[in-house]
């Protein structure tokens, strides 16, 4: 394979700045996919994905284009990026397989933070960045604008715009001719040590884990013996083959290639992205620089609707984490929700996403508590604990220090919403960091969030404060020292360990005031009054009664109406048995719920 | 000799009202009105064999619906003599006829008493035209004060007055005019009903979809324990928690429902309750009539309580009375060990106030009476 006419090329863009479309036509006008066949967006394979117009996982897909400029025939390797902040370092990895990026941006909604944030990625890594204009055909297309907001990013020095309507094709066969000649043809060498990056990974039922990787030096072909570079563990390559876009056996995968390797693996432990796979025989000195073992920042338990599909609950998450490294789970129970499932997430899109397909795809329903962070704790005794429950949280006497997680966040907003927006930051601990304005309309704002304070509803409120404009994007940007408390509640003075919630000190009587009048909404009005107290390490900083019930439904009951009437009583009973007694008070599953769900 | 209530069923109504969850059709004609009446009369004839119930003494019947006032008092004589083929009449039999204010006047009302009925309980609900109109009742205000006159001059045992609270945008003055509208008639009983709704009903997404019209719990509690009162005031006893009667007036029939008693019911959808099995008809009045032709019982649901439940639901009927239940009582009937779980929650409930224990009787509070289904659901198992 000669290296030259090889060209390995991501695509940055905005959920819904038609990146898919504009793959679609690249893949039409190479042939991979006849017209006819093209089912819309190839690259969103899940229906979940192609409805929520966002590329989970990566892909990829290996073209023949023969240019007409010189006559000469080129491979064009379109490895996909995943659009979410959540899954950053994936993007990174994706990103790592290339020499340059098409930075795609809608000529109607201009530049998005996290089109930026993975635009920064693609300098940081020495790419090669080719600015693309999309939807020109739209009437609200504002290509000049669009083009000015991208300037402001890349500076002055950038390579020459191209401006395309994917959804027509106008503009795509220039693009095309840009990519073979303005992305450089990898480098690398035909060294005897095997150095091949794994930038995603599928399970296959038959064959077992599949990475797919980038080939940086050497060559990786059938029976040879491979050796993963962070786990040390070896085994016996099977098959190695390329993506067009199905998976076709090849001989070998030379410098630059990019394709996918058979080699028996059962484990997705072994094949993580980041890795570097190198010949067990002549293992290279060193890794591709770059690789993090992912770990989960979101923790939140999953329970079964019905008690019945625990098992069923069960075998999706198995099944989910065998193509998804990301996400960890292990046994919970909670004395409100019985058995259940502790979840680690990258984020809230993953989270969501993960729900979502269990129901989708398992038709598994299940009731998702509050997410929360990890925190970090050092103890007097000098323990250092990782906290990722509230109920584990100490006392503020055993604490010496605390820390939660923080994010870089870059959010960019219409000047008109920037109050709004700035307000939405401050009243979340937000600390500002820099304001630039991408053009006389637009802002990009940039923050430094703890973790825990977007994890409830800060994107519906940023939505909300911004009639829908803002957008965006964040990173994690590593655990700071906190005065955090854990808030008890009490129930007739009795603590219930579902209710409690760790936050910063100062709030923690906002919100342990505003969690119980929550509360007193969501338990129903029984026989007796109830006391609702919030604590603090023992100290009441709240309290609320809920009065007990005056009267309740009478109606008649005569010869007719005996039978249905116990019925209804033991109906009613049986309902009360699924709600947590605390004393002798009843409390619904929805009042756990409410805990942590943020204020207006 | 055995003693029995009888309850008679009569499905048709001259409409349905927005809020009522029983059987009834829309009047059809006299023709079917005499076919469902034979019907029922081969119902008996089958029952009592059955159940081997031939002479047994009635000590109450009563005639429900539906709007059995549809009825003609020939009919009345009828359903009565037929039913003296089977059964004694204890002397002081209680005959009671549900009459709903649009389809009688006071000469069918005398005819219905010349008839043999000695009691009648008028289906009122409300004095404000707009409440009946929103209950959808077919009865104008005029309609109800005529009868309402013309029942003190009959010469009748009993008779009763049924009003419902808790309607929409109902102010504490305007149930207080209820009341008093009422007690202008001196009924020796009433039914108090608060209005609720059953999901098969029409006002059930009208409730819905609109909860904050409807008074709340806690001005619920504040106008029932007025009409506590006021009616206590008038030398009324609130014997049953809907139901309140002058001393000697309480309505026999209902009180054989809350303590234990056998009766038979006939008709489409009614419930009998005989040698500890209770028994429901069918509601659809085409089975019913395919039944009987084909000489079969249309019965569509049959229970046994089993000693435990039977327990269960004697305790909570009997607490819905004024006479509530005895220790004595429940351990001549049931096992001394479930009677002794049992009495272990009352002793608990009369603690918290819920229920009075006078020497070895229970019986529900005031505050008890209110919130009763919550007390009921305690004592159940």
């Amino acid at each position: 394979m000669d290296r030259s006419k090889i060209r390995n090329f991501g695509i940055i863009a905005h959920i819904d700045h038609g990146k898919s479309t504009l793959a679609d036509r690249i893949l039409e006008i190479c042939r991979v996919v006849p017209k006819e066949k093209m089912k819309e967006q190839f690259l969103d394979r899940m229906d979940l994905e192609r409805e929520r117009g966002i590329t989970i996982k990566a892909k990829a897909v290996r073209m023949e284009y023969f240019s007409p400029r010189d006559g000469e025939k080129y491979i064009l390797n379109l490895i996909d990026t995943p659009g979410h902040a959540d899954f950053s370092y994936e993007v990174s990895r994706s990103l790592a397989a290339c020499e340059g990026v098409l930075l795609v941006v809608d000529a109607s909604q201009g530049v998005e933070a996290q089109t930026l944030a993975h635009a920064r990625l693609a300098v940081s890594q020495g790419l090669v960045i080719l600015p693309v204009i999309n939807k020109i055909d739209l009437s609200s297309a504002d290509p000049e604008r669009a083009m000015r907001e991208v300037e402001a990013i890349l500076g002055e020095d950038h390579l020459p715009f191209t401006l395309v309507s994917a959804k027509l094709g106008t503009g795509v066969e220039e693009l095309i001719e840009k990519i073979v000649q303005f992305i450089p043809p990898p480098q690398g060498e035909d060294s005897p040590f095997l150095q091949a990056l794994i930038f995603d990974s599928i399970y296959d039922s038959y064959r077992g884990v599949i990475p797919f990787i980038r080939v940086k030096e050497g060559k990786i072909k059938k029976g040879m013996e491979i050796m993963m570079f962070s786990t040390r563990k070896s085994f016996s390559v099977s098959e190695v083959g390329v993506f067009t876009p199905e998976r076709t056996e090849v001989d070998s995968l030379g410098p630059g290639e990019v394709g996918y390797v058979v080699a028996n693996i059962n484990q997705l432990e072994d094949s993580q992205v980041g890795d570097t796979i190198t010949s067990s025989s002549h293992p290279s000195p060193s890794p591709i620089p770059g690789y993090r073992k992912i770990k989960p920042l979101v923790f939140c338990s999953f329970y079964p609707v019905s008690y019945e599909d625990h098992s069923k609950l069960k075998e999706a998450l198995e099944r989910l984490q065998l193509n998804d490294a990301a996400l960890s789970f292990e046994a919970d129970f909670s004395e409100a929700l019985g058995f259940g499932f502790r979840c680690g997430f990258l984020g809230l899109l993953h989270m969501d996403i993960t729900q979502e397909r269990m129901e989708r795809e398992f038709g598994v329903e299940v009731v998702a508590t509050a997410p929360h962070a990890v925190y970090h704790v050092l103890t007097k005794k000098g323990e250092v604990l990782e906290v990722r429950s509230p109920k584990d949280f100490p006392p503020p006497s055993e604490i010496e220090e605390a820390e939660e997680p923080y994010v870089e966040m870059s959010i960019t907003v219409p000047a008109e919403y920037l109050g709004g927006v700035m307000d939405l930051c401050q009243s979340r601990r937000g600390i500002f960091k820099d304001m630039i304005y991408l053009s006389e309309k637009f802002v990009l704002l940039k923050y430094d969030l703890p973790l825990a304070e977007i994890l409830l509803d800060f994107y519906d409120r940023l939505k909300a404060v911004s009639r829908g404009y803002a957008s965006l994007d964040y990173e994690f940007a590593g655990y700071r020292p906190a005065n955090l408390v854990r808030v008890d509640i009490l129930v007739n003075r009795e603590k219930v360990d579902g209710l409690s919630f760790i936050s910063p000190e100062e709030n923690a009587y906002y919100r342990g005031r505003e969690l119980i009048s929550r509360l007193k909404e969501l338990i129903p009005r029984q026989l007796f009054t109830i006391s609702l107290q919030a604590a603090v390490g023992g100290k009441i900083i709240a309290r609320e009664d809920i009065p007990a019930l005056r009267k309740d439904v009478l109606q008649k009951c005569y010869g007719g109406d005996i039978t249905r009437k116990r019925k209804l009583l033991e109906k009613q009973k049986e309902g009360k048995k699924r709600m947590k007694a605390v004393g002798k008070v009843k409390i619904p599953q929805e009042a756990f719920l409410a805990v942590m769900k943020s204020e207006k | 000799m055995k003693k029995l209530s009888l309850y008679f069923h009569f499905p048709f109504c001259v409409k349905r009202c927005r809020y009522c969850d029983f059987v009834s059709y829309p009047r059809r004609d006299r023709h079917t009105h005499l076919k469902y009446k034979k019907a029922v009369f081969q119902e008996i004839a089958l029952k009592v064999e059955e159940e081997g119930l031939r002479g047994s003494e009635l000590s109450t019947v009563y005639l429900g619906g539906g709007t059995p006032s549809l009825l003609f008092s020939e009919d009345v004589e009828e359903i009565l003599n037929y039913l003296r083929h089977f059964f004694a009449f204890s002397s002081s039999i209680e005959i009671t006829m549900e009459v709903n204010p649009e389809t009688v006047n006071g000469d069918k009302i005398r005819a219905f008493r010349e008839a043999g009925i000695n009691r009648f309980s008028v289906g009122v609900q409300s004095f404000n035209p707009h409440f009946l109109c929103f209950l959808g009742r077919s009865s104008s205000l005029e309609q109800i004060e005529n009868v309402l006159s013309c029942m003190g001059k009959i010469n009748c045992s009993s008779w009763s007055l049924d009003l419902l609270y808790s309607l929409p945008f109902q102010s504490f003055l305007e149930w207080q005019r209820e009341v008093e509208s009422a007690l202008v008639y001196h009924p020796p009983h009433f039914s108090i009903y608060d209005l609720t709704f059953s999901p098969r009903v029409p006002l059930y997404q009208f409730a819905k979809r609109h909860p904050g019209i409807f008074p709340s719990s806690d001005e619920e509690a504040l106008y029932f324990e007025w009409a506590m009162e006021r009616l206590d005031s008038e030398g009324y006893r609130h014997y049953e928690i809907s139901n309140f009667a002058q001393p000697g007036a309480e309505c026999r029939h209902n009180l054989n429902y809350w303590s234990d008693g056998e009766y038979l019911g006939v008709g489409t959808s009614a419930w009998s309750y005989l040698g500890g099995r209770r028994q429901k008809n069918t509601s659809s009045l085409k089975n019913y009539f395919t039944r009987l032709r084909e000489g079969r019982t249309p019965l569509t649901f049959q229970e046994e309580l089993a000693p435990h439940q039977k327990l269960t639901e004697d305790i909570m009927l009997r607490l819905r009375t004024e006479e509530g239940v005895k220790t004595s009582y429940l351990l001549a009937q049931y096992k001394r060990e479930e009677v002794e779980n049992k009495l272990k929650c009352l002793e608990f409930l009369s603690k918290e106030g819920f229920i009075i224990k006078e020497e070895e009787r229970f019986y529900l509070s005031q505050k008890g009476m209110l919130v009763a289904n919550q007390i009921f659901q305690e004592i159940l198992d």
